[in-house]
């Protein structure tokens, strides 16, 4: 054989390895490049050494803990697993029981890990559990690819036992229509909260504006001009500001969504603390058009253009004054402020009633968040499905709990008369650069499904924060979302006609305040009437059925 | 009888068997073969087989049963396409952008390439090439960002020009009239240089003594570029169309998702958005059988219109694809 025969086979045979190595599937994928939790953090920061004697009960005999150690994998957003790793109280957890979460890094986004989810459903390369939808925990887990966990719970997990005989309306909404239950959903901490107004109190001062006389709506549009008028000669300043969705004070013109025994107003599905009732919000939109006319309100952030960034950049750099945000963000915009503006001064602002003065209830989201249900994939074994289980089951009990919202006694808190107090520093412990072990209890970011307790959530906060969550976030200005069980049918038609009709009645709002559409009764009506044609009306109608076999 | 006795002769006598034949060249040429499997292999295993998956159209598919065991439903998803009340919207924005890519986008290169050819100093013609080229390396997302700060009503350039000439600040992302120009002008940026690539290469490979003798005749260079290079590139130009009639319907969605706003929604929402938002950002469970439905309708409309293309051009210019 010449040369260039064998070149030429070589070359042919290296490319077809090529090919079949592109096109192999590896079951032992998510096991390879499964990440540990924080191997790295074999260098622990001093807290963490402290800590090292509850580490000495691990597995078997572990207060709290019915397992005895083990090992599986778990996919889940990266973020997610960016923060646990950097959790002093979460290697805690595992030196505790014994247990190692072999993270598979999914997509930044959360929303983004669902497909993928559905990849590896489909390719069999699923890790043993998974944060999933319940959408997908129940309609997969009906047709055999998660385990049913309630014989698992029954037998393993007295903790969740417990937990569901003490939460019925819980255990109902977990559970799919053959009677299983497929996804544990976790607690929602963000239903504890609603999102917030704040504003540059030193704006205020110099403009001349009392926070305290913003009452209402009216009161609010009259700040609004104040301020204007004073930073007229600061290039792009809009006194109203904020980030991606404008649509953030439907509370205010009760247009909001509902769901109670009446019926289901707005949309609801998937969108349940800034859904909104489109063919309500004409006071709205004739407010919102006020303040962009006037120019009180960012245009850009109208048209739903403005990102988080340039959103954080206008209010740093003194282009804006008010905001109804995450409640976290005053503090967030404190701690950078003073390096724009040594007078820069984010305060929290009362709730604000509605047009007609009445007391606002916030929404917030549902009490359990239906886009985080732990599931465990039915090809892991029955003992990993029982390590996983066990695991979870310990953040359920007394002890676990303490841990996950309040660390270890001496270390990051301490027991008062008064109760418990951090010992740890909000500010301080999220001022540590990323990748260094810190003790936080951001119970909003996931980690373990587990119950979240409020008083440790909102103590954990900046000072100012603190305060004002515990003024705020009362009963009586917070109403909570709540969860509706979708069937598989009623979910998929939902899907896919709020594909489009979401945006399409945003557009139609949008068109309105900026001009585009003449605003007056006709041109509304024929916006309601176009909703409708295009199936609002049977969105409602899902909506409302699945409500009623929910709660009916 | 006779007749077919005769026809049956005819056949026999020229040509043997294809089988036969295939095998024979297959021994002569074992090791193009050979070296032909990888690539088949990817044709195969990537072209065609993807295009297998398509049949989930006709189903109402589970990720977990698979094609295999999700059950069928004949033409249920194309049903609801018939009765979806935004599908005549999403057609609609879809075909204009779509024929705006060719009608505006087409030719850009083309000219662009005519008249480059026409610069004598060959340095500078290979710099503005190169330089011509570079943006087709762009992402998309780069590409968006760099509009977005150059149309910024608060700061981009444009409107600071604008307002320079005592013009009114324009929110050119927010309005749904621009969508479309600045998706084409962003098309052309992106892609002019590679088409003006391919058509330089072939004025490479014209003739230089039909310019001789052009030269004699007395022809300008206008009458040169019309009379004998277009004519000479005519083949890759149709080639070009017809690749471009086949891509009519696939926009860019990466860009058009990073372009696309709720005051935009009007005319930035096309049909690849549509499936991209019912099959991977469904804010529910994910419908992937409506969403290749709705997808495959739009690939059978344009392997149609690409069908068309190639019959049209080997009529008029004796030249096609396939």
């Amino acid at each position: 054989m010449n040369k260039k025969k064998v070149v030429s086979l070589l070359l042919a045979t290296m490319m077809l390895g090529g090919v079949l190595a592109g096109c192999a599937t590896t079951a032992a994928a998510p096991a390879a490049s499964a990440e540990p939790a924080k191997e790295e953090a074999a260098a622990p920061a001093a807290e963490g050494e402290a800590a090292a004697p509850a580490a000495e009960a691990s597995g078997s005999g572990t207060p709290g803990y019915e397992g005895d150690g083990g090992e599986f994998s778990m996919y889940l957003r990266s973020t997610f697993i960016d923060w646990i790793n950097d959790l002093e109280w979460y290697k805690v957890a595992e030196e505790r029981t014994g247990v190692h979460v072999n993270y598979q890094r999914g997509a930044d986004e959360e929303d983004a890990t669902y497909p993928e989810i559905d990849q590896m459903v489909l390719s069999g390369t699923l890790t043993d559990c998974a944060l999933a939808k319940q959408d997908q925990a129940n309609v997969y887990g009906m047709q055999g690819a998660f385990y049913n966990l309630k014989p698992l719970i029954e037998q393993y997990a007295p903790h969740i036992q417990a937990y569901l005989a003490d939460h019925p309306d819980y255990e109902k909404l977990i559970t799919a229509e053959d009677g299983a239950i497929y996804g544990l959903l976790t607690e929602n901490a963000n239903a504890l909260k609603s999102s917030i107004w704040f504003y540059r109190a030193d704006h205020f001062e110099k403009a001349g504006v009392d926070p305290a006389s913003i009452k209402n709506v009216d009161d609010l549009t009259d700040a609004l001009r104040t301020l204007k008028e004073y930073y007229k000669d600061v290039p792009n300043y809009y006194p109203l500001n904020g980030r991606e969705e404008v649509f953030r004070f439907i509370t205010l013109f009760n247009c909001g969504n509902s769901a109670d025994d009446s019926g289901v107003k707005g949309f609801y599905y998937n969108n349940v603390e800034w859904g909104f009732d489109p063919t309500a919000a004409y006071d709205m939109v004739e407010t919102m058009k006020l303040w962009y006319d006037e120019g009180l309100i960012n245009p850009e952030w109208v048209a739903g253009a403005f990102s988080e960034g340039d959103w954080e950049g206008a209010m740093w750099e003194g282009r804006g004054s008010i905001s109804y945000d995450f409640y976290t963000r005053p503090a967030t915009f404190n701690l950078a402020g003073k390096d724009y503006d040594p007078d820069y001064n984010m305060q929290i602002l009362d709730f604000i009633a509605d047009k007609d003065g009445n007391p606002v209830r916030q929404q917030t989201p549902t009490l359990y968040n239906e886009k985080r249900a732990t599931v465990i994939n039915i090809n892991a074994s029955e003992e990993t499905a029982k390590d996983i289980i066990q695991w979870i089951d310990y953040f359920y009990s007394e002890e676990g709990q303490t841990l996950a919202n309040w660390g270890v006694e001496g270390v990051s808190y301490e027991e008062t008369p008064e109760g418990r107090k951090f010992l740890v520093s909000y500010n301080d412990e999220l001022a540590k650069p990323d990748g260094t072990m810190e003790w936080t209890f951001l119970s909003d970011r996931f980690t373990v499904c587990k119950p979240v307790e409020a008083e440790a959530f909102f103590s954990f906060n900046d000072p100012a924060v603190a305060e004002a969550s515990v003024r705020l976030f009362t009963e009586e200005n917070l109403r909570h979302g709540v969860n509706i069980i979708y069937n598989e049918e009623e979910a998929t038609e939902l899907a896919t006609l709020t594909a489009s009709l979401v945006d399409m009645s945003k557009a139609g709002m949008v068109s309105f305040i900026t001009g585009k559409t003449e605003l007056n009764e006709e041109n509304w009506q024929k916006y309601v009437d176009d909703l409708k044609a295009a199936g609002y009306d049977r969105v409602i109608e899902l909506q409302t059925e699945a409500y009623n076999n929910t709660y009916k | 009888m006779s007749a077919k006795k005769n026809k049956t002769a005819v056949q026999a006598v020229p040509k043997k068997p294809l089988g036969e034949r295939i095998k024979k060249d297959i021994k002569k040429n074992y090791l193009l073969y050979i070296m032909l499997i990888p690539g088949l292999l990817v044709l195969v295993l990537f072209k065609f087989g993807p295009v297998g998956a398509m049949v989930i159209a006709f189903q109402k598919f589970s990720a977990f049963k698979g094609i295999s065991g999700s059950p069928w439903v004949g033409l249920d998803q194309f049903r609801r396409i018939v009765k979806d009340p935004y599908m005549l919207k999403l057609v609609k924005n879809t075909v204009i952008l779509a024929v705006l890519s060719v009608v505006v986008v087409f030719p850009v290169p083309i000219i662009f390439s005519l008249f480059l050819n026409e610069v004598r100093n060959r340095r500078i013609r290979s710099t503005v090439q190169s330089a011509s080229f570079l943006p087709y390396f762009i992402s998309s997302a780069v590409m968006v960002s760099i509009l977005y700060t150059l149309v910024s009503p608060s700061y981009g350039l444009v409107n600071k020009i604008i307002e320079f000439f005592g013009g009114k600040s324009i929110f050119f992302m927010a309005e749904p009239g621009w969508f479309r120009p600045l998706y084409i002008i962003l098309q052309i940026w992106q892609t002019f240089g590679y088409s003006t690539v391919i058509y330089i290469a072939a004025m490479m490979a014209i003739d230089t003594e039909q310019y001789e003798a052009a030269d004699m005749d007395g022809a300008n260079r206008w009458q040169k570029m019309w009379y004998i290079t277009l004519p000479s590139i005519s083949s890759s130009v149709i080639v070009m169309l017809i690749i471009s009639i086949g891509n009519i319907f696939s926009v860019d969605l990466d860009r058009i998702l990073l372009m696309y706003n709720s005051s935009v929604y009007e005319t930035a929402d096309v049909i690849q958005s549509y499936v991209y938002r019912i099959a991977f950002d469904s804010a529910g469970f994910p419908d992937y059988s409506y969403g290749t439905a709705v997808n495959m309708l739009k690939s059978v409309i344009a392997f149609i219109l690409v069908i068309i293309a190639n019959k049209l051009a080997a009529k008029y210019s004796e030249t096609r694809l396939f």
